[in-house]
């Protein structure tokens, strides 16, 4: 085994080399000019897609030269268990990986952290760890695509959009990394046996390579079956969001003028004050905020959605958050040298959560809005927020206040809050959310002489499974107090077959997605929404589905003369799982195949 | 030693917000008051001229290129900004010879500022000081950062060093709204700042006393304006304390511990007063006449000594104030043909004189030199200035200064217009309104009185009660009566005074005005349709008692400058604590009485209003647009209290000429350029057909040159 380990190292020796010298070019190269540990999650997704995409031709490549009949003969026809063998390749391939991809990594680490003033966080030591578990994974996947049943092995690497899709972070991102990289070396190694392209046969096997099929069938078909749905609905030309929206549904509510969109709300009011507002809408210029952040900076992620750190440019610092001190570190854009920590307030106290920051040298984290004074070189909390609250917005202003919405409520505050802060200012007005957070498309608002006239539409994920669509309408006066104005249900746009389409497919499957991809997932507050109301055309589907599935699944395992028990177990798995089973036992269990 | 009063822009402006709560009005000027024979004659004289040709409207929108004129304490130069389509450029005029130099191609200078020595020039813009030798001497450029956000102010030259200038600075910790402190520097080119005073309370304005000599600061505390000595270690002493809402104004000091200031304590007109070192104090001037308040005053710029006293309500005089000057005085009122003049003293052997000269019918000043060895008069700048004026004399009204009765006797002062050479009893009458309402009537030359006049109607502006610059008692004489109440009466009766003398013709008179005079208007069309027939209310409070209080809420938690705006309208008997009073100016709002406002309405709204919101604006339009009223509505999103800006302006006059001329039989304004229109098109929230063109002047004119 040994051996064999050492000459697979040999084999690829060059190109792991190789690999590797590139590799530490490129860091270098743009370790000089960015700091790499602040990019922010869109490039680092991009850089990992490049990682994966090596870890997947590696796998190819390197079965694909065994898979070979008269190699593998060779390979397998050793005085060692092919468990062994697949050992020594796989192990082979971790030490590519480990030196290539991971190596390169720890000495950027290393070196930023002992030679440089950047800020390198505990979190950051857990990115080559990270990028190792997912490259590892993809490579499994490639292997397994390879040395499984041609008919299904190419489904698993689908799998992968769990590396990305997962909620989780920091050490949570780890632990679903390793979760896959273990199912996948399963699969895999049930894979690695002398006799290719057979199904597995132990029950234990051929349980996991079915669900693995299924899962990667259901992602398959909602992802295709979606996109070709509303390619064919907008090739017809009567898609919702193709030309007019339909009348009074959301898609019109979300894309109307703020005044159209007001004078909707007031239509089936017809009081002398509210023709008042009418007049009033139309002689003004409404205002408009929307949902800001979809999420802020968790402590201990690994990577940052934008790079936290501003520059204070009269002493040319550049100022860098780091999670483990919770202050921003500064670092001299002159010589490169350390200038301090900054904390908050004249105390200079730790952060409680990261802020997210702006070029303007303001932040904001879940609870405090705060502005850098170059002149003291301080951060200043401007806007508290009361706990248990959210931020979700910048203060932006708006007619002749500020708002500031978070994930409970709209504030509306003077002007010179931005300056003086909200002990000098508080907040004039306190409007509360008619509906959760996750769920709001807008918010439109009037001045009027003593307050405001308000509108809050929700319903923002509606067309995608989210819950139906309703625009309230209230006015606020001068103290405060919310009057409830009028409520008009949005219709939905898009047919319930559509925008439930991930449920009545498989109900199960969804479920044991939407749990994985929330495994570890810290809480998210800004995406709080109202569970959805599901019509029960859905549910009657998904049941006739289910059942139309089994009936296929028994009639198929009848013909595929498989033995009672697992045509019991599959008729069974359909009847729960539905379509995806089905599917996955066609091409497990092809017919021609078992009538040959 | 101060050569004119008052010294600085941002002292004007201070006391601008403290007294104009909706908008002040501008200095004015005009002839002898007289009473109704006295304008009888007036208006004869009008007649007799000859009539004036209809000027496009850009031409009252012409602004002068002569920024800032500045004569040097040692008379031999005038240094002066002057503007043109490439942008502003430095010029220095040799007083003697009357050449001319350029010495910077490109300034931002708003104010000139000459050092003690003659030797430098600071030049003061919006953001910044610069030093500028003028006899290339090093320590020329940059002195420090003005204005906001530095929280530096210019207090103006310091006389008692050669080349120095005075600072003042708000200490501001960030994120702290109230100044921890106030600090005056003395800065020197080529010298590091030197720290003059150190306060808590906020230095407004500050004296430096000669090698010896006490200092005086003017130090605002809470309602009240404080005069004080300060000593070479920086105690300060009470020496004056100005009266209730006065701004003193601190002149000079003319001997050692003596000061030189303006102020009306003591009595009701605003005058020169002498405070000796044992803090006596003793009258030097005010008007004989004893109508009008102190306007501005020359100081010798070696002895610190006043020379001249100039007071401009109702009519423009300065009288001289030593016998040296008495002789000079006349020459100048003989070489100019008025009793009035702005004047700068130069000292030294060759020193000339620098005199201004403005008028009712002055677009823009005059400027001369003049010679005290052989007393003559000279026009400098006069083909520089030239350019600029697009409304002749000859076209231009005379704004006649006159005074009537109110229904209850008070004796009231006001503003006729006519159009040269017109018939009084046949001409649509406005009714100029002007804002603040403690302000007075923009006299001078005014550019909507023009603009109206040469359209064909006879302008009144009244100065009501509550009005400034006819002492304290006038100013005071309104109480609170802001509402459908006396100064509202007052306003109405003048316009009777007029119609019932032959002027204007009873059924076609107008009302207008800005902020306050928008006010007016709202009320003059809703308690006396029978009176106005139609109104252009140019960023009115619907409802003054709640503008008021949004005002005073707005500027509770932001201090401006030590002065507490609550306390200082409880001082003009505005006592916004009084729910009686709130329950009767709203009352007697034009906005609870929408249902009685049924004349043609046309208002202008700006989104950027921080006194007038918006808000109360719609609010107030929206109810009169559902009870069918022909109200008008233009709103400019950025504009602030004020229409700013040429294109702005035009479109103003534009839809004034239009309303007026549609509802009092004038004729039809000519149509606006494609882009004005157009932007005019997008402002417009309400309006009727005689608002809109449904061609631009652009396109008929391109057509006519193709035809």
């Amino acid at each position: 085994m040994l051996d064999l380990f050492k000459a697979e190292i040999f084999r690829f020796r060059v190109w792991i080399a190789g690999y590797f010298l590139l590799h530490c070019g490129l860091i270098a190269f743009y370790g000089r000019m960015i700091d790499l540990l602040q990019l922010p999650t869109m490039i680092v997704k991009g850089i990992t897609a490049v990682y994966l995409l090596s870890g997947l031709l590696f796998g190819l490549h390197q079965m694909s030269h065994y898979r070979r009949p008269n190699r593998w003969l060779n390979l397998l026809h050793r005085p060692v268990a092919p468990r062994q063998i697949a050992g020594a390749l796989i192990g082979a391939a971790m030490v590519a990986i480990g030196v290539a991809i991971v190596l390169p990594m720890i000495i950027m680490l290393t070196a930023q952290d002992l030679f440089s003033a950047r800020v390198v966080d505990q979190r950051h030591w857990m990115l080559p760890a990270a990028t190792f578990l997912s490259v590892f994974a993809a490579y499994l996947a490639a292997a397994y695509v390879i040395l499984g049943v041609r008919r299904y092995a190419w489904l698993i690497p689908i799998l992968l959009v769990f590396l990305g899709y997962s909620e989780a972070i920091g050490i949570g991102v780890i632990a679903i990394q390793a979760l896959i990289v273990l199912w996948l070396c399963f699969l895999v190694m049930s894979a690695f046996q002398p006799a290719v392209m057979q199904v597995p046969a132990r029950p234990v096997p051929l349980l996991a390579t079915a669900l693995s099929v299924q899962m990667a069938l259901y992602l398959l078909l909602v992802t295709a079956g979606g996109l070709i749905f509303q390619v064919g609905w907008i090739m017809i030309g009567t898609h919702p969001l193709n030309g007019a929206p339909p009348e009074g549904g959301h898609v019109e509510a979300s894309g109307a003028r703020s005044s159209d969109l007001l004078m909707a709300g007031l239509a089936r009011r017809h009081d002398q004050q509210t023709r008042i507002w009418r007049e009033q809408v139309r002689l003004s210029d409404p205002l408009k905020i929307q949902p800001g952040f979809a999420a802020l900076p968790a402590r201990g992620e690994m990577t940052n959605m934008m790079p936290i750190m501003f520059d204070d440019e009269e002493r040319a610092v550049r100022w860098t958050f780091s999670h483990d001190s919770m202050r921003f570190e500064g670092r001299s854009l002159r010589n490169g040298t350390r200038h301090g920590s900054l904390g908050l307030s004249a105390s200079n106290r730790s952060f409680a959560q990261p802020p997210a920051t702006f070029d303007d040298g303001t932040t904001v984290n879940a609870r405090t809005f705060a502005r850098f004074e170059p002149k003291l070189e301080r951060m200043s909390p401007r806007i508290n927020v009361p706990a248990g609250e959210t931020i979700a917005t910048r203060p932006q202003p708006v007619g002749d206040s500020v708002a500031l919405l978070t994930d409970k409520a709209l504030y509306l505050y003077d002007r010179e809050v931005l300056d003086f802060g909200d002990e000098a200012f508080p907040a004039r007005q306190r409007i509360r959310l008619s509906g959760r957070i996750g769920d709001l498309s807008r918010i439109d608002f009037i001045e009027l002489l003593d307050g405001y006239l308000l509108s809050q539409t929700f319903g923002r994920w509606s067309s995608e499974g989210g819950s139906d669509g309703v625009q309230h309408l209230e006015k606020v006066d001068g103290s405060g107090k919310v009057i409830p104005v009028a409520q008009r249900a949005l219709s939905n746009d898009f047919p319930a077959p559509s925008r439930f389409h991930h449920i009545w497919l498989s109900p199960v499957l969804q479920q044991v997605y939407h749990m994985v991809t929330n495994l570890f997932a810290p809480k998210a507050p800004l995406q709080a929404r109202l569970p959805p109301r599901i019509p029960n055309i859905v549910w009657l589907t998904a049941i006739a589905l289910n059942l139309l599935s089994a009936i296929a699944t028994f009639w198929w395992t009848t013909r595929s003369r498989l033995d009672r028990t697992r045509r019991l177990g599959w008729t069974g798995a359909s009847a729960a799982i539905g379509l995806p089973a089905f599917l996955s036992l066609c091409l497990l269990y092809p017919l021609r195949r078992n009538r040959v | 030693m101060r050569p004119f009063l008052p010294p600085a822009p941002r002292q004007r402006l201070a006391f601008g917000l403290c007294l104009a709560l909706l908008g002040a009005g501008a200095p004015y000027s005009g002839t002898t008051g007289a009473q109704s024979a006295g304008l009888d004659l007036a208006i004869r004289k009008e007649g007799s001229r000859k009539s004036a040709p209809r000027l496009p409207r850009s031409a009252f929108l012409t602004p002068s290129n002569l920024v800032d004129v500045r004569l040097s304490p040692d008379g031999r130069h005038v240094a002066f900004v002057h503007r043109s389509d490439a942008g502003q450029s430095l010029w220095l005029l040799d007083s003697a010879t009357g050449n001319r130099r350029r010495l910077l191609r490109r300034v931002e200078t708003k104010v000139l500022h000459w050092s003690a020595d003659s030797n430098w020039l600071f030049l003061e813009s919006q953001h910044q000081l610069l030093a500028l030798s003028i006899v290339q001497k090093p320590g020329s450029g940059v002195l420090t950062l003005v204005g906001r956000p530095e929280n530096r102010f210019v207090l103006g030259v310091d006389r008692t060093r050669p080349s120095s200038i005075l600072v003042s600075e708000e200490i501001h910790i960030p994120g702290i709204l109230r100044p921890s402190g106030y600090r005056v520097h003395r800065l020197t080119p080529g010298r590091p700042p030197r720290l003059l005073l150190e306060s808590k309370e906020a230095i407004m304005d500050f004296l430096p006393g000669a090698a010896g000599t006490p200092s005086f600061a003017k130090i605002a505390a809470s309602s009240l304006i404080a005069v004080r000595k300060v000593d070479q270690n920086g105690d300060m002493a009470d020496i004056f304390r100005c009266a209730p809402l006065e701004q003193c104004q601190l002149l000079s000091s003319p001997a050692a511990g003596d000061l030189l200031l303006t102020g009306d304590e003591g009595g009701n007109l605003e005058r020169l007063i002498r405070l000796d070192r044992s803090g006596r104090r003793h009258e030097i001037h005010q008007d004989p006449d004893h109508v009008a308040d102190l306007a501005e005053v020359t100081i010798d710029p070696i002895s610190g000594r006043a020379l001249f006293a100039a007071y401009r309500s109702g009519s423009v005089h300065t009288y001289p104030l030593t016998a040296e000057m008495r002789v000079h005085a006349a020459s100048i009122r003989a070489g100019l043909g008025k009793p009035g003049f702005g004047i700068a003293v130069g000292r030294g052997k060759r020193a000339k004189w620098l005199v201004t000269e403005t008028g009712d019918r002055m677009q823009h000043a005059r400027w001369h030199l003049y010679d005290p060895k052989t007393r003559q008069l000279r026009e400098i700048l006069g083909d520089l200035s030239a350019g600029a004026i697009a409304i002749p004399e000859s076209a231009a009204a005379r704004r006649m200064p006159f005074r009537y009765r109110g229904s209850d006797g008070f004796l009231l002062h006001g503003f006729l217009s006519l159009p040269p050479g017109a018939a009084p009893r046949r001409l649509p009458l406005v009714v100029n309104v002007h804002g603040g309402p403690w302000a007075h009537a923009p006299a001078g030359y005014s550019k909507i009185a023009q603009f109206l006049t040469n359209r064909g109607y006879a302008v009144f502006e009244p100065n009501f009660r509550g009005s400034t610059g006819h002492g304290r008692a006038y100013r005071m004489a309104a109480g609170a009566d802001f509402g459908n109440g006396r100064v509202q009466a007052d306003i109405v009766d003048g316009t009777r005074f007029l119609l019932a003398h032959g002027i204007g013709d009873p059924e076609r008179v107008g009302i207008i005005g800005h902020s306050f005079g928008g006010y007016a208007t709202l009320l003059g069309v809703t308690f006396s349709p029978d009176l106005f027939q139609v109104g252009v209310a140019l960023m009115p409070p619907p409802d003054f008692g709640w503008t008021l209080q949004w005002q005073v809420e707005s500027s509770r938690k932001r201090p401006a400058r030590g002065l507490d705006m609550r306390r200082m309208l409880r001082q003009m008997n505005v006592d916004l604590n009084d729910p009686t009073l709130l329950a009767r100016l709203k009352a007697e709002s034009p906005l609870a009485n929408a249902a009685r406002m049924r004349r043609p309405l046309l208002i202008v709204g700006g989104g950027a209003d921080r006194n007038v919101p918006i808000r109360s604006i719609i609010d107030y339009a929206a109810r009169l647009n559902m009870l069918g009223r022909d109200i008008s509505l233009f709103v400019d999103p950025a504009a602030e209290h004020r229409i700013d800006g040429r294109g702005p302006e035009e479109q103003y006059l534009f839809m004034l000429g239009r309303m007026l001329g549609a509802h009092l039989g004038g004729a039809r304004e000519e149509m606006l350029s494609c882009d004005l229109g157009k932007s005019l098109r997008q402002g417009l929230r309400l309006a009727n057909a005689l608002l809109f063109d449904r061609h631009c002047a652009d396109a008929v004119t391109r057509r006519a040159d193709k035809a």
